[in-house]
């Protein structure tokens, strides 16, 4: 009976050594990453568009051939329906640069977000955004959505997407923490956490922001 | 060197290696509390023990009254406790949502860190729910293979949806309704948030039970613990 025992830890042993190998050499492909940098213009992103195309071009830059979106709601304004960030961004799963499940779908992401943190929420470069919470020299944790903690658009006049992502001045943006931060306290919402004192450059770094936003590949 | 003897060498190398690899909570999830947040009242605990009789629990009342004798024997028994579990649709009974039986929050652990603020937090944040913060009534951890624990009791049974809601009938998840011992299975989440050694794990709705009694709940690393929270 004890010999059994060995025996089927030794092959047990086997079998999850063969299957941590497949791990390593069939890393699924990037989907999901924080910019690495901001478009250098607050919280004037070219609208969804430019957003768009900021999260492109930052993806090929590494390497990426997929199709890209950023995490970004717009709300309804000029005759215009409002966009949710969540009805943009395919259906997952998404995993990071290092191949990290960041959700599974949809119902995932907003429902478990786990994994969304200082850890795993990585530029396309796969280097940490930096929370000062977390000892990092500068604070960069709000990230743009412009978004319900359920990734629809925010209802009503008051301004949460920095005017549908053009102004760089007048207007406010929702944001989430990437650190999972309120303070030094965990339990921050990784995608509606407050509103940002403005729209410019300096008013996002107030309140430890950098004009960062997160990218999804949508196919 | 016997075959014997050469085998279990081998054997203690894979649990070497197995415990080299223990999960490890990313720091930004761990318990960290900064001087601006203020201890709460003890609001949220999961049973330190089952009910014993695998998914049957009573039925909500019977999980119920298990909530507030565990906290009654720690002192807190003036709160009105529930269980955050939900029944189905089910002869002519309507479905009940684990996320409308536990009041408005905030809820925090034995030891007054906040696990979430309000129903939505609890259901889209849930940040702070993990190994560290989601405490028995007594203080102490679930256990964790995981986190390096001996014995695992990390599937917490919830019978839910992510969202808190009760799941589709068409598939019992909520064994009977919390009447059965051996048909049907349980929905269940995983405070230890972790997929194996993989961080990422729905807290209340990961996957189900393989059964309703006692060995089924232990088969996938249960013990008919579930999570309790004061309505109040």
């Amino acid at each position: 009976m004890k010999q059994k025992i060995i025996m089927c830890l030794g092959i047990s042993c086997l079998f999850s050594a063969s299957f941590i190998q497949a791990q390593e050499t069939e890393q699924p492909e990037m989907g999901f990453f924080v910019t690495s940098v901001n478009m250098g213009d607050g919280a004037n992103l070219g609208g969804l568009a430019g957003a768009d195309a900021h999260c492109q071009s930052l993806a090929e830059a590494v390497g990426s051939n997929r199709t890209w979106a950023a995490y970004l709601s717009t709300q309804a304004k000029n005759g215009q329906p409002a966009v949710n960030a969540r009805d943009r961004i395919g259906s997952g799963p998404w995993y990071n640069v290092n191949g990290h499940l960041m959700a599974s779908n949809l119902d995932d992401l907003h429902y478990n977000n786990a994994s969304l943190n200082r850890l795993y929420s990585l530029s396309e470069k796969g280097e940490v955004i930096m929370s000062r919470s977390l000892g990092d020299p500068i604070g960069q944790h709000d990230i743009l959505t412009g978004s319900n903690l359920d990734g629809t658009a925010i209802s009503g006049d008051a301004d949460a997407t920095c005017n549908n992502w053009t102004s760089n001045d007048d207007g406010a943006a929702m944001l989430g923490h990437h650190d999972r931060l309120n303070f030094s306290t965990i339990g921050g919402s990784w995608n509606s956490a407050h509103l940002s004192r403005g729209c410019s450059p300096e008013d996002l770094d107030a309140t430890a922001g950098n004009g960062l936003f997160y990218c999804f590949a949508t196919d | 060197m016997s075959a014997l003897k050469y085998l279990s060498v081998v054997a203690g190398f894979a649990l070497l290696a197995s415990s080299a690899a223990i999960a490890q909570i990313p720091p930004e999830q761990r318990v960290v509390q900064g001087p601006v947040e203020e201890p709460g009242p003890f609001s949220f605990f999961i049973t330190s023990v089952g009910i014993g009789n695998g998914g049957n629990l009573g039925g909500l009342e019977g999980a119920d009254a298990h909530c507030q004798a565990l906290a009654a024997a720690v002192g807190a028994g003036d709160k009105t406790w529930r269980a955050y579990l939900s029944t189905q649709a089910n002869n002519g009974q309507e479905a009940v949502n684990a996320r409308d039986r536990i009041g408005q929050g905030p809820w925090y652990n034995i030891n007054g860190f906040r696990i979430a603020e309000s129903l939505e937090a609890l259901h889209y944040d849930n940040s702070a729910l993990n190994y560290e913060s989601a405490l028995n009534e007594k203080g102490e951890h679930i256990g964790s293979l995981s986190m390096g624990d001996a014995h695992n009791q990390k599937d917490i049974m919830t019978g839910s949806a992510m969202d808190g809601t009760a799941m589709d009938p068409a598939v019992d998840t909520s064994c009977r309704n919390w009447t059965s011992n051996d048909q049907g299975t349980a929905q269940s989440g995983h405070h230890d948030r972790f997929r194996w050694y993989v961080w990422g794990s729905s807290w209340n709705s990961a996957h189900a039970s393989q059964g309703c009694s006692q060995e089924g709940l232990n088969a996938t690393g249960g013990d008919g613990l579930f999570y309790c929270f004061a309505a109040d």
